[in-house]
């Protein structure tokens, strides 16, 4: 069964009607009730009547034309950023984290497809057309799944056409699904990094609801790589539990054992964050995770993490595993503190080079 | 009579012999009278969450859908138009006992949501043993026993059964009233281990350091942050020199490598 699969009405925005893409996602999902809509509004007000509306708001699919897609990387004020962009192309995701922000961060945003994807082209041609003096990354993975509907929409090798032969922007796939088929069907981008969320299988088993196993994502990584697909692993986020050492040590072991180094572009870290907010309604829809019952901070942009100490001695056990294999010098960390960034810098020795990316804080 | 009572009663206090009045020709169901009593009421007060769970309730009983109330009612009572909000609320307005407690208090949405996770014994005992904190004390109260009760997978009963909490467990026994700020302080201590150590530690240090009167130190408590700073209440430049000399005299004393070594997590 396919993730689209659980999807249960599709809502047309009258606006979009005529848009592109709409003939095309329709035909990959017949059999479903569509209703054409004025605005997202009426079917927000349908999904908050649901006992739960953010699972009901994941199998619902809404196609309209997004007005832009492109933008910096928000990050979080007072963090070490990356220089990353975000290519908001769908919002909402078909997968079902219990430490998703858009929980909370969305509001009852039905699955969010942009039928106008010639206008993405057109904002990319202008983007390319931009000066700039550093490579940049930019990627599809922040409000959604970049691989969990490609079956469906097909952008990522939409995206990939338009990314090659553009030597100076790295596009990133990131995902937690195992869906690479439209990929390896094309001649491979050298500038396309597809990327994957690692955590140990049983953390995926209970936090990370209808998403793939491990297993699956280290084989979708696999083939990428032999098809000649460049790769990223974000460990992210990172969870403190009775053994998390081992079992993350386990996960490192296998990503080496399985992938070669040389395809590895980039490894980041982060730790789980989440906004005061967030608890409360992942409380209430995953009673059985116990994730927010940890000992947290609250931190300098308002969001709650474990304790520096803690953090600390996680990251550095981290960087330690994967120094092993020579890949501490991918290493970057996501949404952290200058305090935080100094002391695993240090870690890694220096032994960051341009082989990678330039991240900003080389310059 | 659908509304007015009080002005009426407060007009022939001011001897007025007549009022203009609003005559509704059709007739109104129990439902309507309800709910334009309700909204003028609310109108001219805050209401608290209890009585907010109460009117929805009455509403519902009077045979409003809950689509309706969720999309019309809830945005007007300023909470979040969803489902969830309407089984909190309507779960909360039959609670047995302790509305009333809950009103007094004027508990937010977010901890009645979380008390309502306790079964119902706990959740009288917590009542009795909170009823003396202030809102916010009984809002923290409140989220350290489920985090706790959560964490280390406990009843409240075999929760209070740590050394310390001898007299609390005596109180849950016999459903005696009791609560302070002590309960408090052990419990978040048992619900943030690590930093109440390193808080504790650093606060040890910085006593031994016997700094200077009229000086002190501060430094993030979340630890987020390693740096420390240092205030003096000088009035003069003799009183600031004499201040610094002592301050660099007592740089030899190991407590102030310590204390960096604690904020910048080496060492132990």
């Amino acid at each position: 069964m396919t993730v689209f699969q659980q999807v249960k009405k599709i809502y047309l925005d009258r606006k979009a009607e005529n848009s592109g893409q709409v003939n095309n996602l329709l035909k990959k999902l017949p059999n479903l009730p569509v209703e054409v809509v004025e605005e997202v509004k009426d079917i927000q007000q349908e999904i908050r009547l649901a006992s739960d509306p953010v699972g009901e708001s994941k199998q619902l699919i809404f196609l309209t034309e997004q007005k832009s897609f492109i933008r910096p990387c928000p990050c979080t004020s007072g963090c070490f950023g990356c220089g990353y962009w975000t290519l908001d192309l769908d919002l909402n995701c078909p997968f079902d984290c219990s430490y998703c922000i858009l929980q909370k961060y969305l509001e009852g945003q039905p699955i969010t497809l942009a039928t106008n994807r010639e206008h993405l082209r057109k904002e990319l041609e202008q983007f390319f057309a931009r000066e700039r003096t550093e490579v940049i990354r930019i990627g599809t993975g922040e409000l959604a799944d970049s691989l969990a509907l490609e079956e469906l929409t097909g952008n990522a090798i939409f995206l990939a056409d338009i990314f090659r032969n553009r030597p100076g922007y790295l596009l990133e796939l990131k995902s937690k699904a195992a869906s690479i088929q439209t990929l390896m069907s094309i001649t491979p981008v050298p500038n396309l990094i597809l990327s994957w969320s690692l955590n140990p299988e049983s953390v995926i088993r209970s936090e990370e609801k209808g998403t793939a196993s491990l297993e699956e994502r280290f084989q979708s990584a696999v083939a990428a790589a032999k098809h000649g697909y460049r790769l990223g692993f974000h460990f992210d986020p990172i969870i403190h539990y009775p053994g998390w050492e081992e079992d993350y040590q386990s996960v490192v072991l296998r990503l080496f054992k399985l992938i070669p180094e040389e395809a590895i572009s980039w490894i980041s870290l982060g730790t789980l964050r989440f906004p005061p907010d967030l608890p409360l309604v992942a409380r209430r829809r995953f009673p059985k995770s116990s994730i927010y019952e940890h000992e947290f901070v609250r931190s300098w942009d308002g969001k709650f993490r474990y304790p520096r100490p803690l953090r600390l001695r996680m990251y550095e056990s981290i960087v330690e595993m994967i120094s092993q294999f020579g890949s501490d010098k991918k290493i970057y960390l996501c949404m952290e503190s200058p305090e935080v960034w100094e002391v695993i810098t240090r870690k890694i020795k220096k032994g960051r080079h341009l082989n990678t990316f330039p991240f900003p804080w080389e310059n | 009579m659908v509304s007015g009572w009080r002005r009426i009663e407060a007009a022939k206090i001011c001897g007025l012999k007549e009022l203009p009045a609003l005559e509704i020709k059709e007739a109104l169901s129990d439902l309507e009278v309800m709910k334009v009593t309700f909204f003028d009421n609310y109108g001219q007060r805050r209401f608290s969450i209890a009585e907010k769970a109460l009117a929805v309730k009455r509403l519902s009983d009077f045979g409003l859908s809950s689509e309706e109330i969720i999309a019309r009612i809830l945005p007007l009572l300023e909470l979040p138009p969803e489902r969830p909000t309407l089984d909190i609320l309507l779960k909360l307005s039959k609670l047995p006992v302790g509305l009333e407690k809950i009103h007094q208090k004027d508990w937010k949405l977010s901890t009645v949501e979380l008390f309502l996770n306790f079964p119902d014994q706990e959740q009288l005992w917590l009542l009795r043993l909170i009823e003396n904190l202030t809102h916010n004390q009984q809002k923290e109260a409140i989220e350290l026993f489920y985090c706790l009760k959560k964490r280390k997978k406990k009843s409240l009963r075999k929760l209070l059964e740590k050394p310390g909490l001898e007299s609390y467990q005596k109180a849950f026994k016999n459903n005696r009233l009791l609560a302070d700020d002590q309960l408090l302080s052990i419990l978040r201590k048992e619900a943030y281990p690590q930093m109440f150590r390193l808080n504790e530690l650093i606060g040890q240090t910085i006593k031994q350091l016997r700094l200077p009167e009229k000086v002190s130190l501060d430094y993030d408590r979340t630890l987020e942050k390693t740096h420390l700073k240092l205030m003096a209440e000088v009035r003069s430049v003799f009183e600031l020199e004499t201040y610094l000399n002592q301050l660099v005299k007592s740089f030899n004393d190991e407590n102030w490598a310590k204390l960096f070594d604690i904020l910048n997590n080496q060492g132990q």
